[in-house]
C-alpha cells in the first residue's frame, strides 16, 4: 500500500470548500478504484507551507498539489493568458477550453517541461468572478472611475486599472476590515469567497459579470506517476476525472442559491446585458493583454487562448 | 519520533544549548526519524518560510517603539503621571506599579521590555518604603502581564498570522481582558498594602502638579489610541501602524530634546539585536511545526479531544493546561508556534471564536513568563531587583494564581472579550 | 589578534543589520505615504520589508551569540561539577561551529536550487534573499570556532537579553 501526500488550502469542510470537496473525493474514489492499494494523505489549511513552498515540495518529492494562479506563475506566467478577463460566458465555453482546446494541452506540455511536474486537472472553484463595492451598481465600464479596488495580485491590479479603477493589494484576511472602512470601495471574487468572508455585510452591490473562470490545478510529481504500476495510474486518472465533475456540479447547483443567498441579505445583484458585457470585454481585453505582453509573455500563447476561446 | 525528538529538545536545552540552536538539532533528528530525503530541502524551507510573513515585520517595530520610549524619557513621564494619580494612597507606588505597566502596555507589545524599564525604576523605591523586596518583584513582574495583553501584543501578532485571524479584532478583545487584570493587581496590592501595613506616602497632588504630570504624559498616552484606531478602522496595516508609532515616538522624544542621535542609534541596534534573537527562534520553530503537520500529529490530537467537541469551556480548559504546563518549560513564542496550529482543529471543531481562543491562547502564553522555572520575566524582575532566583520562584505563585483566576473568568464568559470587537465589527 | 577579527567582524555584522533595519523602516513609512498620495502603495514594498528584516536577523545571529544575547537556559551549571561542566562547553562549542555549519551548508544548496523561482513583488530570484542564510550560519559557525571552547569563563546566572 502507498501514501500519497496531497496539499491545499481552505478548512477540510467539504460544505465551505470545494477544494476539500475534491479532495476528499479523489481519496475515496483512488482507494476503491485500486483496492487500496493507493491511498491518499489530505494535507489541507496549506499545513506543509505557502503556494510556492508547496509547489517546490511538488516538484521535488513524490507527491500531489493543488495549486492557485499564485503557486503557477513564478514558474509559468503564461498561465495568466486563461485569466484573460471576460473570455467565457459561461460553465460550459470554461470547461471546453481547459478540457479540449490547445492552450490548455500546450499548456501542461510547457509546464512540465520546466518544472517536470504535471498538470493534472483544472479543479473548478466558486464559479465566476463578480464585482462588489459599496460606492455605486457597476454597470459599465465608466462606473469604475475614481473607485479604489482591493487586489489579489498584479494582474487584477492591471484589470483594475484598464477600467480607470485603482487596485491596491490587501491580503484576504484583512479585505473585510479594509471594505468596511473604505481602505477599498470594492473587490471582485466568485459568490462563494463573498459568502465565505461575509462581504455582503460590508458590500452594497454586485456585479455578476463573469469577470474570470474561478480555478485552482492539481499538479502532481513525475517520480510519483512513473512509479505508479499501468493500472493503478489509470484507476488515478479515472478518480481525478470523476471527482472534477462531482465538483463541477457542486458549484454550478450551489451558484445560484449563494447569489439568492447575497440577495436575501440585502445585496443589490445586478446582471448586466449582453452589451454591457460586450463594452467591458471591449475595453479590458486589449490592456489586459498588452499587460500579459509586458510580461515577456509569448503572443502565441495569446492567441492559442483566444482562438480556443472563441472570442476576437 | 515525538520520543526522539522530545529528548533531543531538552537535554540539549537544559545543557545550556541556545534555544535555536536546540530547535535545529530537534529538527534534523525529526528528520532523521521520519524522512531523511526531506531533511536538506525541508529545513532551509521552512526556516526561510518561518519569518516570511509581512504581519510578523510589525514586531521588531514595536520592540523599536518601547525602545525609543525609555531613550526618549517617556516612561518616566508615564510613571510620574501614575504618581501623581495614586501615589498618595496607602500602597500607592504598588498602585503606579501596575498602572504604568497599563499605560506603558499601550505602547509596548512584550512584556519582558515592561519589566526591565519599570521594575529598574520602581523596585528600590518600593523597597525603600517599606514593600518586601519579593513582592516588589513579583508584583513588577505579574503586572508586566499586562503588556502582552492591552494591545498592541507581539503574540497576538503571532497568533493571528498562523491562525488567520484579523489582527484589528485581536487587539480589540485584548483591551478588556487587560484592565481587568490590571483591576486584579491592584485588588491584591490594596490587600497587601493593609496587611503589610504599608506608611501613607506622599502628599495629595494639586493641581498644578497634576496638570504638569498629565501635559507631560499627553504624547505617550496618545500612542496606543494611533496604534489601535489606525489598525481597527482599516487606516494602516498592523505592520505601517509600527512603523508609524516609531517615527511618532523619534519625533515626540526630539521635541522634547531628549532623544539625542546616539541614543537613537543605540535604540536601533537593540531592536535589531532583540528582532534577530527572537525571529531565528520563530524560524526554526517552524520547521519543528511543518514536521508535526507532516506527521499528522494536529489532527491526531484532535480526534483525541473530540469525544469533549460538544463543551468548548471543557475544551478551553484542557489547551490551557497543556500550554500552562509547555509555557512552564518552553520559551513562550515557540510554544505559542507550536501550540496554536495544534489547537485550532480542535477549537473549530468545538465552535470556539478564534478572537476568544487567541486572547485565551495569548493569556495562557504571557502567564507562562512568570512561571518557573523558564519565564523570562521572573528573571528580569529578579535580575533587575537583586534578589535569589529562588526567592524569586517563591514569591511569585500568588500572582500567577491571580493571573490563572483572570484566565478562568475569560474562559467562562466569552463575552468579556468578544463584547469589542462585535460592537466595532 | 584572533579575539580583535571577531570582535571586527561582529561589530561589522551588527552595522549592517542596523542599517538594513533603519531602510526597512523608511521602506514601510513610503509605503504608508505613497498608499495615501497616489491610491496605492507599491506592490514590491511589502516583499521588500520581509526580506530586509530576513537579513538583519541573520546578520545578528554571530554578534548576538557573541554578546550571549541568544535565549537559553543557564543555571544548570551552577548545580553540576567542574568537569562535567567543562564536557558541556566543549559539546556547545562543537555543536555551535558544525551544526550552524551544516545549516549554512544546505542552506547555500538549497537557494541555488530554487534560483528559477521568481519573487511575486521585487521580480528578482528567490536565491537572492535566500542568500542571507548561508552567510549568516557561516559567520556564526566561524565566530563560534575562532573563539572556541569557554572552558575558563564562568558566567552569572541570568538568562535572556
Ligand atoms: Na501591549
Ligand atoms: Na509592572
Amino acid at each position: 500500500q502507498t501514501d500519497i501526500n496531497l496539499s491545499y488550502t481552505g478548512t477540510p469542510d467539504a460544505e465551505k470548500n470545494v477544494l476539500h470537496l475534491f479532495a476528499s473525493n479523489l481519496q475515496r474514489l483512488v482507494e476503491e478504484k485500486t483496492n487500496g492499494e493507493l491511498s491518499l494523505k489530505l494535507y489541507p489549511n496549506s499545513m506543509l507551507g505557502e503556494e510556492g513552498e508547496r509547489m517546490e515540495q511538488v516538484m521535488n518529492t513524490p507527491s500531489l498539489n493543488i495549486a492557485s494562479f499564485a503557486g503557477i506563475s513564478p514558474q509559468f506566467p503564461e498561465i495568466f493568458v486563461s485569466a484573460i478577463p471576460f473570455m467565457f460566458s459561461d460553465f460550459e465555453k470554461a470547461r471546453h477550453f481547459f478540457d479540449e482546446g490547445e492552450y490548455w494541452k500546450a499548456a501542461q506540455k510547457e509546464f512540465f517541461s520546466r518544472t517536470n511536474t504535471h498538470l493534472l486537472a483544472v479543479v473548478e472553484e466558486g464559479g465566476f468572478l463578480a464585482f462588489t463595492n459599496n460606492k455605486r451598481p457597476i454597470h459599465s465600464p465608466e462606473d469604475f472611475k475614481g473607485l479604489r479596488f482591493r487586489a489579489m495580485d498584479k494582474s487584477q491590479v492591471a484589470l483594475y486599472e484598464a477600467f480607470g479603477a485603482s487596485g491596491t493589494p490587501i491580503p484576504w484576511t484583512e479585505v473585510y476590515m479594509a471594505l468596511r472602512t473604505g481602505v477599498a470601495d470594492g473587490q471582485m471574487n466568485p459568490p462563494m469567497y463573498i459568502i465565505l468572508g461575509s462581504l455582503q455585510e460590508v458590500q452594497k452591490y454586485l456585479t455578476l459579470a463573469n469577470i474570470q473562470y474561478s480555478d485552482q490545478f492539481l499538479v502532481a510529481n513525475d517520480e510519483l506517476l512513473n512509479s505508479l504500476t499501468t493500472s493503478q495510474r489509470i484507476a488515478l486518472t479515472e478518480a481525478v476525472t470523476e471527482a472534477n465533475n462531482i465538483n463541477r456540479k457542486a458549484v454550478e447547483s450551489q451558484v445560484e442559491d449563494r447569489i439568492k443567498f447575497l440577495a436575501d441579505n440585502g445585496m443589490e445583484v445586478y446582471r448586466p446585458t449582453a452589451e454591457e458585457l460586450k463594452a467591458f470585454q471591449n475595453i479590458s481585453q486589449p490592456s489586459f493583454i498588452s499587460w500579459l505582453s509586458e510580461q515577456n509573455i509569448d503572443q502565441k500563447w495569446i492567441d492559442l487562448a483566444i482562438k480556443d476561446a472563441g472570442i476576437q | 519520533m515525538l520520543l526522539a525528538m522530545f529528548t533531543t529538545f531538552f537535554i540539549n536545552l537544559l545543557l545550556g544549548i541556545p534555544l535555536f540552536l536546540s530547535l535545529l538539532l530537534t529538527a534534523v533528528v525529526g528528520f532523521l526519524v521520519t524522512d531523511p530525503v526531506l531533511l536538506s530541502r525541508m529545513i532551509p524551507q521552512q526556516f526561510f518560510g518561518g519569518m516570511d510573513s509581512f504581519s510578523l515585520m510589525a514586531i521588531p517595530l514595536f520592540i523599536l517603539a518601547g525602545n525609543l520610549m525609555n531613550g526618549a524619557g517617556m516612561t518616566e513621564r508615564l510613571m510620574r503621571l501614575a504618581r501623581v494619580l495614586v501615589g498618595h494612597l496607602r500602597g500607592g507606588l504598588g498602585y503606579v506599579n501596575v498602572i504604568s505597566s497599563v499605560f506603558f502596555a499601550g505602547v509596548n507589545g512584550s512584556a519582558v521590555a515592561d519589566t526591565s524599564a519599570l521594575g529598574s525604576l520602581l523596585v528600590p523605591a518600593m523597597k525603600k518604603e517599606g514593600y518586601s523586596t519579593a513582592y516588589a518583584a513579583g508584583l513588577t513582574a505579574g503586572s508586566s502581564l499586562i503588556g502582552p495583553i492591552i494591545p498592541p501584543s507581539i503574540f497576538m501578532i503571532l497568533y493571528a498570522s498562523l491562525t488567520n485571524t484579523s489582527v484589528g479584532d485581536l487587539f480589540l478583545a485584548g483591551v478588556i481582558p487587560g484592565l481587568l487584570l490590571g483591576a486584579a493587581f491592584m485588588a491584591m496590592n490594596w490587600v497587601y498594602a493593609r496587611r503589610a501595613n504599608l506608611p501613607v506616602s506622599g502628599k495629595r497632588p494639586n493641581m498644578v502638579e497634576f496638570s504638569a504630570a498629565l501635559f507631560g504624559a499627553v504624547p505617550a498616552l496618545i500612542a496606543p489610541f494611533i496604534i489601535v484606531a489606525g489598525i481597527v478602522f482599516g487606516f494602516v496595516t498592523p505592520t505601517e501602524s509600527g512603523a508609524l508609532i516609531v517615527i511618532y515616538v523619534a519625533v515626540v522624544g526630539i521635541l522634547y530634546r531628549e532623544l539625542k542621535l546616539h541614543v537613537l542609534w543605540k535604540a536601533v541596534r537593540d531592536t535589531a539585536m532583540l528582532t534577530g534573537t527572537i525571529f531565528i527562534i520563530m524560524a526554526a520553530s517552524s520547521i519543528i511545526s511543518w514536521l508535526l503537520s507532516y506527521a499528522q500529529i494536529p489532527s491526531q490530537f484532535a480526534s483525541m479531544l473530540s469525544p469533549f467537541q460538544d463543551n468548548p469551556v471543557l475544551v478551553l480548559l484542557l489547551l490551557s493546561a497543556i500550554t500552562f504546563i509547555t509555557g512552564m518549560f518552553m520559551e513562550e513564542v515557540s510554544a505559542l508556534i507550536l501550540l496554536t496550529p495544534i489547537f485550532v482543529p480542535v477549537a473549530t471543531m468545538a465552535g470556539i471564536d478564534p478572537v476568544h481562543l487567541g486572547i485565551v491562547i495569548t493569556l495562557n502564553i504571557t502567564i507562562a513568563l512568570i512561571t518557573p522555572p523558564m519565564g523570562a520575566c521572573v528573571f528580569v524582575a529578579a535580575a533587575v531587583s537583586d534578589l535569589e532566583i529562588i526567592e524569586m520562584f517563591k514569591s511569585i505563585w500568588p500572582f500567577v494564581l491571580l493571573a490563572i483566576g483572570v484566565l478562568l473568568l475569560l474562559i467562562l464568559f466569552p463575552q468579556i472579550t468578544l463584547l469589542l470587537p462585535n460592537l466595532v465589527g | 589578534m584572533r579575539i580583535k577579527l571577531i570582535n571586527k567582524l561582529c561589530q561589522g555584522l551588527l552595522l549592517i543589520a542596523s542599517s538594513l533595519f533603519v531602510i526597512n523602516v523608511c521602506v514601510l513609512l513610503y509605503g504608508v505615504v505613497a498608499r495615501y498620495m497616489i491610491g496605492h502603495s507599491p506592490i514590491w514594498m511589502d516583499e521588500l520589508s520581509r526580506y530586509l528584516i530576513i537579513g538583519t536577523v541573520l546578520l545578528v545571529l554571530a554578534p548576538a551569540w557573541l554578546q550571549n544575547k541568544h535565549m537559553r537556559v543557564e543555571f544548570i551549571e551552577n548545580f553540576l561539577p567542574h568537569q562535567l561542566v567543562i564536557l558541556i562547553r566543549v559539546y556547545t562549542w562543537l555543536l555551535m561551529t558544525f551544526l550552524s555549519g551544516y545549516v549554512a551548508w544546505i542552506s547555500w544548496q538549497y537557494a541555488f536550487s530554487v534560483s528559477r523561482f521568481m519573487t511575486m513583488g521585487l521580480d528578482i530570484s528567490k536565491t537572492v534573499p535566500l542568500m542571507a542564510l548561508p552567510v549568516g550560519f557561516a559567520c556564526l559557525s566561524l565566530v563560534a570556532f575562532l573563539k572556541g571552547p569557554q572552558l575558563n569563563r564562568y558566567s552569572s546566572n541570568s538568562t535572556k537579553g
